[in-house]
């Protein structure tokens, strides 16, 4: 076992190994830990830090300097342009997520088998049940569920609407409400302290600070990968070739490197799909306090056929901020209320589909991704039932993150709302979990086999959310490990 | 990300614009070369300046067409890696500023056709964004890291602060108390060429655009209750050109006020409880429950 810190490296070094892992987010972490403990000599490289609870203390500014890419404010490109925040740290964006866990609905499975060729989808089941169990991956218990989820919850129930506690990567969840800015107490099974530590147990090699910036190849075989360690002021040559490369980045960043790489095909870096989101806050006339709960405990499921599903989603004051209406005083005297206050969000399986190209020659992605009016209209549609869920559950004053309507306060407002057209411009839209930009299934339609080796090259697999070959409804990171995992065992035993 | 690698991802698209400009301009002069004098001569009839008059042979503008030709191509190879080949932005800078200052020659010493003056300033302007491009591929270039948001950019994002964070009666901490504008100039800063450059711009942007919502007056002038107002309502706009720039400032603005202890007591959020579940987590380490995880070592020696 070994981990390195590539910014520490004074000299050219050169690796030979079995399998080099570009990325340790939930796709490349879990094939490194299931490559490594099948005896293959693994090395990760890893173009952030690694941090872990003793590092964090739930600060915001510190996360988005540290943990985010970016400083937080990656996006795409297009009308509107939407922030897609991932993570850039050992763990990758399982670090900065609120732990929630869902397998993909088998209808979207069966539809991937039968429209795109992912052989095996719906046979998922052993890798899902592993990784469950490796993770602690179970619904929020009572003793960290709180009155913003409870009061939605029995908001719901009146409404005849479908629900449930969402199942979470946890294992001793001491409740501080930061999920998103990394989890000070490791409760969090994230990758950083779950499959990493796993894969480094069982004989891997981790490089952190080491940003990829080329894949090797001769001729047809793709031979390795370099990457650039050291400082800025003292840069040094990190080259490390192996049998398998696989490349774990994330839809935004896989296809960029590849097709800096020279590495390509007709579908890489097509079919960007994301979740585009919004989040709605609502004041109600008591406190909630909802800092100190679980962000995320509790789903709405009613919708999730029309691609809406709506989740909790309570972040920190210096996060919520942006979102509450107004300037000057009038902001002053909404933030003022903050104990009151309460958040969901909703996120949308889009139809829009965007692209991933590398700026110039450098390995950072330029996305593009232009919403369409039906997922504008769905947006809407899971704004209004957020603040229908709201106004149920006894909230005064719902903000709609509509500038169009900022303020709801009432089921004829609401109505009101609904007729409202506004242009996407006018949303809050965030959007997260990129997806499909190296699509896997029949070759086709297909940037890479259904267990992410790509068709064009060979020695190099893709192990992350670009080989979704659409949005699965649901946040992916289980069915991304379920993939990994799979992947990994095909390749130690073909 | 490398400081090189985030200050061509700004220049990469500008040169590729660049070289497609002047293709296209070429072009044009190319196969319509009276018809573009023609042109630039009704515009300039508009400012009472002689018409310049038709080409009589095609000598000079086969050397015209040359250079167009090869300004393009600098452009284009530039484009893909601005800070290696940035000794390539040499020459087309001395190609335009030869060809922006014998117009001036041209415009003084000659006639003032309008298509001199045009020339001057498209030509002038240009050698300014390469010089621009050039400092910053510099080895050591602002786009490097080390750049610092200029003044104006300051005291624009200082008025903008007050805007969000006013002093409220009862109330404690403001923009000014907790420094919130030099925070988010930090901040800024922090993130490289691009966001420094961006933020500069989006900041004169913002100043100006009261204009396009019928307010006279630019927002740093405006008394700081009415520039909350116009601040919100360019929030609301459907215009993206309004709406973007400020929702993004006061994504930043948020983030730096309430972070502030003092900020955060007063709307209500209790950092014991935060606290206490740190101290609790820090028990847990120190008992073994959690870790310890792996820490990244020095890799001297590794062979």
């Amino acid at each position: 076992m070994a981990c390195l810190d590539g910014a520490k490296l004074t000299r050219n070094h050169r690796v030979r190994c079995d399998v080099v892992i570009v990325g340790t987010g939930a796709g490349g972490a879990v094939f490194a830990a299931e490559a490594a403990k099948a005896g293959l000599d693994v090395v990760m490289l890893e173009e952030g830090g690694y941090y872990t609870g003793k590092d964090l203390s739930g600060d915001a500014k510190f996360s988005f300097d540290h943990l985010y890419r970016d400083g937080g404010l990656t996006a795409t490109l297009g009308r509107p342009p939407i922030p897609v925040p991932v993570g850039c740290c050992v763990g990758g964006t399982t670090m900065v997520n609120s732990g929630t866990c869902y397998r993909t609905p088998d209808f979207v499975l069966q539809r991937w088998e039968r429209e795109f060729g992912l052989e095996g989808a719906t046979e998922l089941d052993n890798d899902y049940a592993a990784i469950e169990q490796d993770l602690s991956i179970k619904p929020v218990p009572d003793a960290l569920y709180g009155p913003q989820h409870q009061r939605v919850e029995d908001a719901i129930k009146e409404l005849g609407w479908a629900g449930s506690r969402i199942p979470r990567n946890e294992d001793g969840c001491i409740s501080t409400g930061t999920c998103a800015m990394g989890c000070p107490s490791d409760g969090k099974t994230s990758m950083a302290v779950s499959k990493v530590p796993e894969a480094l147990a069982a004989g891997a090699t981790l490089w952190t600070r080491a940003p990829v910036r080329r894949i090797l190849r001769h001729r047809n075989q793709v031979v390795g990968v370099a990457a650039r360690a050291g400082t800025p002021e003292q840069p040094t040559d990190l080259l490390v070739t192996a049998e398998t490369t696989v490349i774990a980045c994330g839809a935004l960043h896989t296809p960029a490197l590849l097709l800096a790489s020279g590495i390509g095909g007709p579908w890489i870096g097509r079919n960007l799909h994301l979740h585009p989101a919004t989040r709605v806050v609502a004041r109600f006339p008591d406190e909630i306090r909802g800092w100190q709960e679980v962000p995320q405990a509790y789903n709405i499921d009613e919708f999730i056929d029309d691609g809406v599903f709506i989740q909790g989603q309570f972040v920190p004051p210096d996060v919520q901020a942006p979102v509450i209406p107004g300037w000057g005083v009038e902001h002053r005297q909404r933030m003022a209320a903050f104990p009151r206050l309460a958040s969901f969000g909703a996120l949308i399986s889009d139809r829009s589909a965007g692209r991933v190209r590398p700026a110039g020659r450098s390995t950072r992605p330029v996305a593009t991704y232009r919403l369409q009016p039906a997922d504008r209209d769905r947006l809407i549609f899971g704004i209004a039932r957020t603040i229908e869920a709201f106004l149920a559950a006894g909230a005064e004053e719902v903000y709609s993150g509509v500038a169009a309507m900022p303020v709801v306060r009432s089921r004829t407002e609401l109505a009101r709302f609904e007729r409202l057209q506004p242009p996407a411009t006018q949303i809050e839209i965030m959007a997260f979990h990129p997806m499909g930009t190296v699509r896997a299934g029949g070759p086709e339609i297909a940037a890479s086999d259904p267990w992410g080796r790509l068709y064009d090259v060979e020695g190099i697999v893709v192990s992350d959310g670009s080989l979704l070959p659409t949005s699965n409804r649901i946040n992916p990171q289980l069915t991304i490990m379920a993939l990994a995992r799979r992947a990994a065992r095909k390749l130690v035993a073909p | 990300m490398s400081r090189s690698n985030d200050i061509d991802t700004l220049l990469s698209p500008l040169f590729r614009v660049l070289a497609i400009a002047f293709a296209v301009t070429g072009t044009l002069f190319f196969l319509f070369p009276d018809g573009t004098i023609d042109t630039l001569n009704r515009a300039g009839s508009w400012l009472g300046l002689p018409p310049a008059p038709h080409l009589t042979h095609r000598f000079w503008l086969g050397l015209g067409t040359a250079y167009m030709a090869v300004v393009t191509v600098l452009a284009w190879r530039i484009s893909p890696a601005p800070s290696e080949r940035r000794l390539l932005m040499e020459p087309l800078m001395v190609g335009k500023a030869t060809s922006s200052l014998t117009c001036l020659l041209f415009a003084i010493f000659d006639q003032p056709f309008f298509i001199y003056i045009a020339n001057f300033v498209v030509d002038g302007a240009l050698v300014g964004i390469v010089w621009w491009a050039w400092r910053q591929t510099a080895p050591n270039g602002g786009g490097r890291g080390g750049g610092h948001l200029d003044e104006r950019s300051n005291q624009l994002l200082q008025r903008i602060a007050e805007a969000f964070l006013p002093p409220l009666d009862g109330r404690a901490g403001d923009a000014e108390g907790i420094g919130l504008g030099g925070r988010v100039a930090a901040h800024l800063e922090s993130q490289g060429a691009g966001a420094r450059i961006g933020g500069a711009v989006a900041l004169r942007w913002l100043n100006v655009a009261p204009f396009v919502l019928g307010t006279p007056r630019t927002l740093s002038r405006l008394p700081v209750d009415e520039r909350a107002m116009v601040l919100d309502r360019m929030e609301r706009s459907r215009w993206l050109i309004l709406r973007t720039p400020v929702v993004a400032l006061k994504l930043l603005l948020g983030l730096h006020a309430y972070r502030q202890p003092d900020l955060r007591a007063d709307i209500g959020v209790d950092d014991d409880w935060l606290n206490a579940r740190l101290e609790q987590a820090r028990a847990r380490r120190a008992a073994g429950e959690k870790g310890p995880f792996p820490e990244p070592q020095s890799p001297d020696g590794v062979s």
